[in-house]
Protein backbone atom coordinates (compact mmCIF):
# COMPACT_ATOMS: atom_id res chain seq x y z
CA UNK A 1 0.00 0.00 0.00
CA UNK A 2 1.25 3.18 -0.79
CA UNK A 3 0.73 6.55 0.92
CA UNK A 4 2.23 10.07 0.16
CA UNK A 5 4.13 12.67 2.32
CA UNK A 6 2.13 15.74 2.66
CA UNK A 7 4.45 17.84 0.60
CA UNK A 8 4.10 14.96 -2.09
CA UNK A 9 0.30 15.11 -1.49
CA UNK A 10 0.38 18.50 -2.41
CA UNK A 11 2.65 18.11 -5.47
CA UNK A 12 0.64 15.17 -6.71
CA UNK A 13 -2.78 17.20 -6.55
CA UNK A 14 -0.67 20.44 -8.51
CA UNK A 15 0.28 18.20 -11.11
CA UNK A 16 -3.37 16.90 -11.67
CA UNK A 17 -5.07 20.30 -11.17
CA UNK A 18 -2.03 21.27 -14.23
CA UNK A 19 -3.73 18.12 -16.38
CA UNK A 20 -7.50 19.10 -15.72
CA UNK A 21 -6.73 22.47 -16.63
CA UNK A 22 -4.66 21.31 -20.20
CA UNK A 23 -6.58 18.91 -21.12
CA UNK A 24 -10.04 20.76 -20.45
CA UNK A 25 -11.97 21.98 -23.43
CA UNK A 26 -10.41 19.63 -25.79
CA UNK A 27 -13.37 17.57 -27.08
CA UNK A 28 -12.06 14.81 -28.47
CA UNK A 29 -10.79 13.25 -25.26
CA UNK A 30 -11.72 13.03 -21.71
CA UNK A 31 -10.72 15.04 -19.08
CA UNK A 32 -12.08 12.89 -16.36
CA UNK A 33 -10.78 9.91 -17.50
CA UNK A 34 -7.14 11.38 -18.50
CA UNK A 35 -7.23 12.44 -14.93
CA UNK A 36 -7.60 9.28 -13.65
CA UNK A 37 -5.52 7.53 -15.68
CA UNK A 38 -2.65 9.65 -14.91
CA UNK A 39 -3.11 9.39 -11.29
CA UNK A 40 -3.27 5.11 -11.59
CA UNK A 41 -0.07 5.37 -13.63
CA UNK A 42 1.33 7.02 -10.65
CA UNK A 43 -0.03 4.32 -8.33
CA UNK A 44 1.56 2.18 -10.48
CA UNK A 45 4.90 3.37 -11.15
CA UNK A 46 5.39 3.74 -7.15
CA UNK A 47 4.22 0.25 -6.02
CA UNK A 48 7.77 -0.96 -6.85
CA UNK A 49 8.83 1.85 -4.44
CA UNK A 50 6.63 0.77 -1.86
CA UNK A 51 5.42 2.42 1.16
CA UNK A 52 5.87 6.09 2.45
CA UNK A 53 6.16 8.05 -0.99
CA UNK A 54 8.73 11.14 -0.85
CA UNK A 55 8.02 14.43 -2.81
CA UNK A 56 11.54 13.79 -5.11
CA UNK A 57 10.36 10.34 -5.56
CA UNK A 58 7.27 11.74 -6.57
CA UNK A 59 8.65 14.17 -8.85
CA UNK A 60 10.81 11.72 -10.72
CA UNK A 61 7.34 9.83 -12.00
CA UNK A 62 6.13 13.21 -12.87
CA UNK A 63 8.85 14.65 -14.77
CA UNK A 64 8.58 11.22 -17.24
CA UNK A 65 4.99 12.10 -17.57
CA UNK A 66 5.94 15.39 -18.61
CA UNK A 67 4.12 18.86 -18.99
CA UNK A 68 0.87 18.46 -19.22
CA UNK A 69 0.39 21.20 -21.38
CA UNK A 70 2.39 19.80 -24.29
CA UNK A 71 0.00 16.54 -24.18
CA UNK A 72 -2.74 18.14 -26.51
CA UNK A 73 -1.08 21.71 -27.39
CA UNK A 74 -2.15 20.77 -31.35
CA UNK A 75 -5.79 20.32 -30.45
CA UNK A 76 -9.16 22.69 -31.19
CA UNK A 77 -10.07 23.78 -27.78
CA UNK A 78 -13.69 24.81 -27.13
CA UNK A 79 -14.33 28.73 -26.93
CA UNK A 80 -15.01 28.86 -23.82
CA UNK A 81 -11.37 26.84 -22.60
CA UNK A 82 -10.15 29.80 -25.20
CA UNK A 83 -11.43 32.70 -23.43
CA UNK A 84 -10.82 31.69 -20.22
CA UNK A 85 -7.30 31.23 -21.20
CA UNK A 86 -7.27 34.59 -23.02
CA UNK A 87 -9.03 36.21 -19.25
CA UNK A 88 -6.22 34.62 -17.30
CA UNK A 89 -3.90 37.22 -17.93
CA UNK A 90 -6.49 40.00 -17.38
CA UNK A 91 -7.48 38.20 -13.89
CA UNK A 92 -3.44 38.30 -12.75
CA UNK A 93 -3.45 42.05 -13.51
CA UNK A 94 -6.70 42.79 -12.02
CA UNK A 95 -4.96 41.03 -8.73
CA UNK A 96 -1.32 43.19 -9.38
CA UNK A 97 -3.73 46.54 -9.51
CA UNK A 98 -5.34 45.40 -6.14
CA UNK A 99 -2.04 44.68 -4.82
CA UNK A 100 -1.26 48.13 -5.55
CA UNK A 101 -3.96 50.21 -3.96
CA UNK A 102 -3.19 52.05 -0.71
CA UNK A 103 -4.28 51.07 2.78
CA UNK A 104 -7.67 49.62 3.94
CA UNK A 105 -8.85 49.06 -0.14
CA UNK A 106 -5.64 47.41 -0.52
CA UNK A 107 -6.60 45.44 2.53
CA UNK A 108 -10.00 44.11 1.37
CA UNK A 109 -8.94 43.77 -2.27
CA UNK A 110 -6.28 41.78 -1.33
CA UNK A 111 -8.25 39.30 1.40
CA UNK A 112 -10.96 39.29 -1.85
CA UNK A 113 -8.01 38.39 -4.41
CA UNK A 114 -6.99 35.59 -1.77
CA UNK A 115 -10.24 34.43 -0.58
CA UNK A 116 -10.89 33.35 -4.89
CA UNK A 117 -7.16 32.14 -5.38
CA UNK A 118 -8.08 29.63 -2.48
CA UNK A 119 -10.65 28.26 -3.64
CA UNK A 120 -11.25 25.16 -5.30
CA UNK A 121 -11.03 25.63 -9.16
CA UNK A 122 -14.04 23.59 -9.34
CA UNK A 123 -15.88 26.05 -7.55
CA UNK A 124 -13.94 29.21 -8.52
CA UNK A 125 -16.15 29.88 -11.55
CA UNK A 126 -19.23 29.03 -9.71
CA UNK A 127 -18.32 31.26 -6.86
CA UNK A 128 -17.37 34.04 -9.69
CA UNK A 129 -20.46 34.31 -10.93
CA UNK A 130 -22.68 34.12 -8.18
CA UNK A 131 -20.18 36.81 -6.48
CA UNK A 132 -20.93 39.32 -10.04
CA UNK A 133 -24.97 38.66 -9.18
CA UNK A 134 -24.85 39.41 -5.50
CA UNK A 135 -22.87 42.56 -6.34
CA UNK A 136 -25.48 43.41 -8.91
CA UNK A 137 -28.18 43.37 -5.96
CA UNK A 138 -26.42 45.36 -3.97
CA UNK A 139 -25.52 48.11 -6.38
CA UNK A 140 -29.09 48.00 -8.18
CA UNK A 141 -28.84 50.15 -10.67
CA UNK A 142 -25.83 48.24 -12.13
CA UNK A 143 -27.71 44.93 -11.85
CA UNK A 144 -28.39 44.37 -15.36
CA UNK A 145 -24.46 44.61 -16.44
CA UNK A 146 -23.81 42.42 -13.55
CA UNK A 147 -26.11 39.84 -14.13
CA UNK A 148 -24.82 39.80 -17.69
CA UNK A 149 -21.19 39.25 -16.68
CA UNK A 150 -22.18 37.10 -14.12
CA UNK A 151 -24.59 34.53 -16.56
CA UNK A 152 -21.41 34.42 -19.06
CA UNK A 153 -19.30 33.35 -16.43
CA UNK A 154 -21.63 30.77 -15.00
CA UNK A 155 -22.45 29.82 -18.92
CA UNK A 156 -18.53 28.75 -18.56
CA UNK A 157 -18.71 27.17 -15.72
CA UNK A 158 -21.89 24.64 -17.45
CA UNK A 159 -19.55 24.24 -20.39
CA UNK A 160 -16.71 23.25 -18.61
CA UNK A 161 -18.64 21.04 -16.21
CA UNK A 162 -19.88 18.94 -19.41
CA UNK A 163 -16.85 18.87 -20.98
CA UNK A 164 -15.49 17.33 -18.03
CA UNK A 165 -18.37 14.98 -17.68
CA UNK A 166 -18.94 16.45 -14.34
CA UNK A 167 -22.14 17.59 -12.71
CA UNK A 168 -22.59 20.73 -11.13
CA UNK A 169 -23.61 19.37 -7.81
CA UNK A 170 -23.83 21.59 -4.96
CA UNK A 171 -22.09 24.39 -7.56
CA UNK A 172 -25.63 24.82 -9.33
CA UNK A 173 -27.05 26.93 -6.59
CA UNK A 174 -24.51 29.79 -7.26
CA UNK A 175 -24.76 29.91 -11.15
CA UNK A 176 -28.83 29.04 -11.60
CA UNK A 177 -29.69 32.33 -10.54
CA UNK A 178 -28.22 34.65 -13.26
CA UNK A 179 -28.97 31.60 -15.85
CA UNK A 180 -32.28 31.50 -14.67
CA UNK A 181 -33.42 35.03 -15.21
CA UNK A 182 -31.24 35.29 -17.99
CA UNK A 183 -32.80 31.99 -20.04
CA UNK A 184 -35.80 33.01 -18.48
CA UNK A 185 -36.16 36.56 -20.38
CA UNK A 186 -34.80 35.24 -23.43
CA UNK A 187 -37.22 32.92 -23.96
CA UNK A 188 -39.66 35.05 -23.03
CA UNK A 189 -38.57 37.79 -25.85
CA UNK A 190 -38.25 34.99 -28.66
CA UNK A 191 -41.61 33.28 -27.72
CA UNK A 192 -43.65 36.25 -27.54
CA UNK A 193 -41.71 38.79 -30.11
CA UNK A 194 -44.31 38.07 -33.07
CA UNK A 195 -47.04 39.49 -30.60
CA UNK A 196 -45.49 43.43 -30.85
CA UNK A 197 -45.93 43.57 -35.05
CA UNK A 198 -49.31 41.73 -34.57
CA UNK A 199 -50.64 44.64 -32.50
CA UNK A 200 -48.58 47.03 -34.31
CA UNK A 201 -50.65 46.26 -37.55
CA UNK A 202 -53.68 46.10 -36.03
CA UNK A 203 -53.18 50.09 -35.21
CA UNK A 204 -53.10 50.27 -39.14
CA UNK A 205 -57.00 50.39 -39.21
CA UNK A 206 -57.83 53.66 -39.73
CA UNK A 207 -59.96 55.50 -37.18
CA UNK A 208 -62.95 56.44 -39.57
CA UNK A 209 -63.23 52.83 -40.47
CA UNK A 210 -63.69 51.10 -37.31
CA UNK A 211 -67.90 51.28 -37.59
CA UNK A 212 -67.71 49.55 -41.15
CA UNK A 213 -65.08 46.99 -39.98
CA UNK A 214 -67.03 46.37 -36.97
CA UNK A 215 -70.16 45.05 -38.92
CA UNK A 216 -68.01 42.93 -41.15
CA UNK A 217 -66.21 41.28 -37.94
CA UNK A 218 -69.78 41.40 -35.84
CA UNK A 219 -68.14 43.54 -33.20
CA UNK A 220 -68.62 47.17 -31.92
CA UNK A 221 -65.98 50.17 -32.88
CA UNK A 222 -64.60 49.65 -29.91
CA UNK A 223 -63.82 46.51 -29.65
CA UNK A 224 -62.57 46.62 -33.63
CA UNK A 225 -58.92 46.92 -32.48
CA UNK A 226 -58.27 44.80 -29.48
CA UNK A 227 -60.38 41.91 -31.12
CA UNK A 228 -57.80 42.72 -34.67
CA UNK A 229 -54.98 42.68 -32.37
CA UNK A 230 -55.62 39.52 -30.57
CA UNK A 231 -56.20 37.76 -33.94
CA UNK A 232 -53.57 38.81 -35.46
CA UNK A 233 -51.41 37.90 -32.37
CA UNK A 234 -52.47 34.22 -32.21
CA UNK A 235 -52.15 33.91 -35.84
CA UNK A 236 -48.53 35.04 -35.50
CA UNK A 237 -47.50 33.30 -32.59
CA UNK A 238 -48.94 30.33 -33.63
CA UNK A 239 -46.96 30.44 -36.55
CA UNK A 240 -43.76 31.42 -34.91
CA UNK A 241 -44.08 28.45 -32.39
CA UNK A 242 -44.73 25.44 -35.66
CA UNK A 243 -41.22 26.89 -37.09
CA UNK A 244 -40.05 27.22 -34.01
CA UNK A 245 -40.68 23.85 -32.97
CA UNK A 246 -39.86 22.35 -36.04
CA UNK A 247 -36.59 23.55 -36.11
CA UNK A 248 -36.25 21.99 -32.28
CA UNK A 249 -37.67 18.55 -33.89
CA UNK A 250 -34.71 18.72 -36.76
CA UNK A 251 -32.35 19.85 -34.33
CA UNK A 252 -32.97 19.19 -30.48
CA UNK A 253 -29.33 20.31 -29.43
CA UNK A 254 -30.65 24.04 -30.36
CA UNK A 255 -32.45 24.52 -26.45
CA UNK A 256 -29.58 22.96 -24.63
CA UNK A 257 -27.13 25.39 -26.50
CA UNK A 258 -29.49 28.36 -26.04
CA UNK A 259 -30.67 28.10 -22.50
CA UNK A 260 -28.01 25.76 -20.67
CA UNK A 261 -28.58 23.81 -18.69
CA UNK A 262 -32.30 23.64 -18.49
CA UNK A 263 -32.86 23.50 -22.41
CA UNK A 264 -31.19 20.26 -22.50
CA UNK A 265 -33.99 18.59 -20.82
CA UNK A 266 -35.95 19.63 -24.30
CA UNK A 267 -36.77 16.66 -25.93
CA UNK A 268 -37.51 15.46 -29.62
CA UNK A 269 -41.02 14.75 -28.35
CA UNK A 270 -41.19 17.59 -26.70
CA UNK A 271 -41.00 19.91 -29.30
CA UNK A 272 -43.32 17.58 -31.10
CA UNK A 273 -46.10 18.34 -28.49
CA UNK A 274 -46.18 22.08 -29.42
CA UNK A 275 -46.01 21.46 -32.94
CA UNK A 276 -49.20 19.52 -32.46
CA UNK A 277 -50.58 22.05 -30.21
CA UNK A 278 -49.41 25.25 -32.36
CA UNK A 279 -50.71 23.52 -35.48
CA UNK A 280 -54.22 23.27 -33.74
CA UNK A 281 -54.36 26.52 -33.01
CA UNK A 282 -53.23 27.72 -36.40
CA UNK A 283 -56.22 25.70 -38.27
CA UNK A 284 -58.47 27.01 -35.93
CA UNK A 285 -57.20 30.55 -36.35
CA UNK A 286 -57.15 29.65 -40.06
CA UNK A 287 -61.28 29.24 -40.27
CA UNK A 288 -61.87 32.77 -38.96
CA UNK A 289 -59.03 33.84 -41.94
CA UNK A 290 -62.14 34.69 -44.60
CA UNK A 291 -63.24 37.49 -42.28
CA UNK A 292 -59.44 38.64 -41.91
CA UNK A 293 -59.79 39.09 -45.42
CA UNK A 294 -62.56 41.10 -45.79
CA UNK A 295 -61.18 43.22 -43.18
CA UNK A 296 -58.23 43.54 -45.39
CA UNK A 297 -59.78 43.79 -48.40
CA UNK A 298 -62.14 47.11 -47.15
CA UNK A 299 -59.54 48.75 -45.41
CA UNK A 300 -57.44 48.51 -48.31
CA UNK A 301 -60.50 49.48 -50.83
CA UNK A 302 -61.32 52.59 -48.57
CA UNK A 303 -57.68 53.61 -48.26
CA UNK B 1 19.01 26.75 -36.45
CA UNK B 2 20.46 23.12 -37.79
CA UNK B 3 19.29 21.65 -34.19
CA UNK B 4 15.76 23.39 -34.03
CA UNK B 5 15.28 22.07 -37.14
CA UNK B 6 16.01 18.36 -36.13
CA UNK B 7 14.09 18.67 -33.20
CA UNK B 8 11.12 19.51 -35.09
CA UNK B 9 11.01 16.94 -37.54
CA UNK B 10 11.85 14.50 -34.98
CA UNK B 11 8.70 15.95 -32.80
CA UNK B 12 6.81 15.95 -36.01
CA UNK B 13 7.80 12.32 -36.92
CA UNK B 14 7.22 11.00 -33.20
CA UNK B 15 3.85 12.77 -32.93
CA UNK B 16 2.66 10.77 -36.21
CA UNK B 17 3.75 7.42 -34.97
CA UNK B 18 2.85 7.44 -31.54
CA UNK B 19 -0.63 6.89 -32.60
CA UNK B 20 0.33 3.95 -34.90
CA UNK B 21 2.25 2.35 -32.11
CA UNK B 22 -0.24 3.12 -29.16
CA UNK B 23 -2.74 0.68 -31.67
CA UNK B 24 0.28 -1.85 -32.37
CA UNK B 25 0.70 -2.34 -29.26
CA UNK B 26 -2.19 -3.59 -28.34
CA UNK B 27 -2.46 -5.64 -30.58
CA UNK B 28 -4.00 -8.92 -30.14
CA UNK B 29 -4.08 -8.28 -26.24
CA UNK B 30 -5.45 -6.01 -23.56
CA UNK B 31 -3.07 -4.14 -21.39
CA UNK B 32 -3.14 -1.81 -18.25
CA UNK B 33 -2.45 1.96 -19.19
CA UNK B 34 0.96 1.73 -17.45
CA UNK B 35 1.88 -1.40 -19.43
CA UNK B 36 0.95 0.49 -22.61
CA UNK B 37 3.61 3.63 -21.65
CA UNK B 38 6.43 1.32 -20.48
CA UNK B 39 6.48 -0.91 -24.06
CA UNK B 40 6.10 2.19 -25.70
CA UNK B 41 9.24 3.51 -23.49
CA UNK B 42 11.55 0.86 -24.60
CA UNK B 43 11.70 2.18 -28.33
CA UNK B 44 14.00 4.79 -27.78
CA UNK B 45 12.96 8.18 -29.04
CA UNK B 46 9.26 7.30 -29.37
CA UNK B 47 8.12 8.76 -26.24
CA UNK B 48 9.53 11.66 -24.99
CA UNK B 49 6.65 13.14 -22.24
CA UNK B 50 4.86 9.53 -21.01
CA UNK B 51 1.67 11.14 -20.47
CA UNK B 52 1.16 12.07 -23.73
CA UNK B 53 -0.13 8.53 -24.45
CA UNK B 54 -3.14 9.12 -22.37
CA UNK B 55 -4.88 11.68 -24.31
CA UNK B 56 -4.47 9.56 -27.29
CA UNK B 57 -5.89 6.59 -25.70
CA UNK B 58 -8.93 8.75 -24.42
CA UNK B 59 -8.89 10.07 -28.22
CA UNK B 60 -9.19 6.49 -29.09
CA UNK B 61 -11.79 5.32 -26.91
CA UNK B 62 -14.08 8.48 -27.85
CA UNK B 63 -13.24 7.27 -31.56
CA UNK B 64 -14.36 3.79 -30.89
CA UNK B 65 -10.66 2.06 -32.01
CA UNK B 66 -10.36 1.13 -28.24
CA UNK B 67 -12.82 -0.32 -25.13
CA UNK B 68 -11.68 -0.42 -21.82
CA UNK B 69 -12.36 -2.79 -18.81
CA UNK B 70 -11.78 -2.58 -15.06
CA UNK B 71 -10.16 -5.69 -13.75
CA UNK B 72 -9.59 -5.86 -9.80
CA UNK B 73 -6.07 -5.94 -8.39
CA UNK B 74 -4.15 -7.49 -5.79
CA UNK B 75 -2.05 -4.84 -5.62
CA UNK B 76 -4.20 -1.84 -5.42
CA UNK B 77 -7.42 -0.29 -6.94
CA UNK B 78 -8.95 -1.69 -10.06
CA UNK B 79 -7.32 -1.72 -13.05
CA UNK B 80 -8.37 -0.16 -16.44
CA UNK B 81 -7.49 -2.28 -19.49
CA UNK B 82 -6.98 -0.90 -22.83
CA UNK B 83 -7.83 -3.39 -25.89
CA UNK B 84 -8.85 -2.88 -29.60
CA UNK B 85 -12.71 -3.05 -31.03
CA UNK B 86 -12.75 -4.43 -34.24
CA UNK B 87 -13.14 -0.44 -35.98
CA UNK B 88 -9.19 -0.30 -33.93
CA UNK B 89 -8.49 -3.29 -35.50
CA UNK B 90 -9.47 -2.48 -38.88
CA UNK B 91 -7.59 0.35 -38.59
CA UNK B 92 -4.74 -0.30 -37.15
CA UNK B 93 -4.06 -2.89 -40.58
CA UNK B 94 -4.57 0.74 -42.81
CA UNK B 95 -2.15 2.05 -40.93
CA UNK B 96 0.08 -0.58 -41.32
CA UNK B 97 0.01 -1.00 -44.86
CA UNK B 98 0.41 3.23 -45.12
CA UNK B 99 3.50 2.68 -42.87
CA UNK B 100 5.00 0.32 -44.80
CA UNK B 101 4.54 2.03 -48.34
CA UNK B 102 6.43 4.72 -46.91
CA UNK B 103 9.04 2.73 -45.33
CA UNK B 104 9.62 0.99 -48.25
CA UNK B 105 9.11 3.96 -50.37
CA UNK B 106 11.93 5.62 -48.31
CA UNK B 107 14.10 2.74 -48.18
CA UNK B 108 13.95 2.56 -52.40
CA UNK B 109 15.22 5.92 -52.24
CA UNK B 110 18.03 5.55 -49.96
CA UNK B 111 19.40 2.35 -52.25
CA UNK B 112 18.91 4.89 -55.28
CA UNK B 113 21.18 7.25 -53.77
CA UNK B 114 23.81 4.89 -52.25
CA UNK B 115 24.31 2.94 -55.56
Amino acid sequence: MIRLTNEAQVYLDDYLSDVRSAVSGHSSVSPAEIEQDVRDHVFAALEETGGQITAPQLAAVLDRLGPPAEWVADEPRSIWKYLGDKLKPVGHKAVAHIKALPGEAYQAGRGLAARVRGLSPDWRLASIAFGLFALGMIAFPLFPAFLIASYFVARADVALARERGETLGARRWLVYPSLLIVSLVLFLALAAWPIGPAVGLSHEIPRTMKGDVGNIMHVSPKAVQPVAATYLAIGAVSLWWIIASMIVVRWPGVPGALFPPFGSKIRRIDAAIVLLLSGAVFVCWLSKIDTAVRVTQEVLWQL
Amino acid sequence: MESDFFDNWTTQLRKGILEFSVLATLRGRRLYGYDIVKRLGNVPGLVISEGTVYPILSRFKRDGFVTTTLVESNEGPARKYYELTPVGRRELARMRGAWQAVRDGIDSLSEEAGS
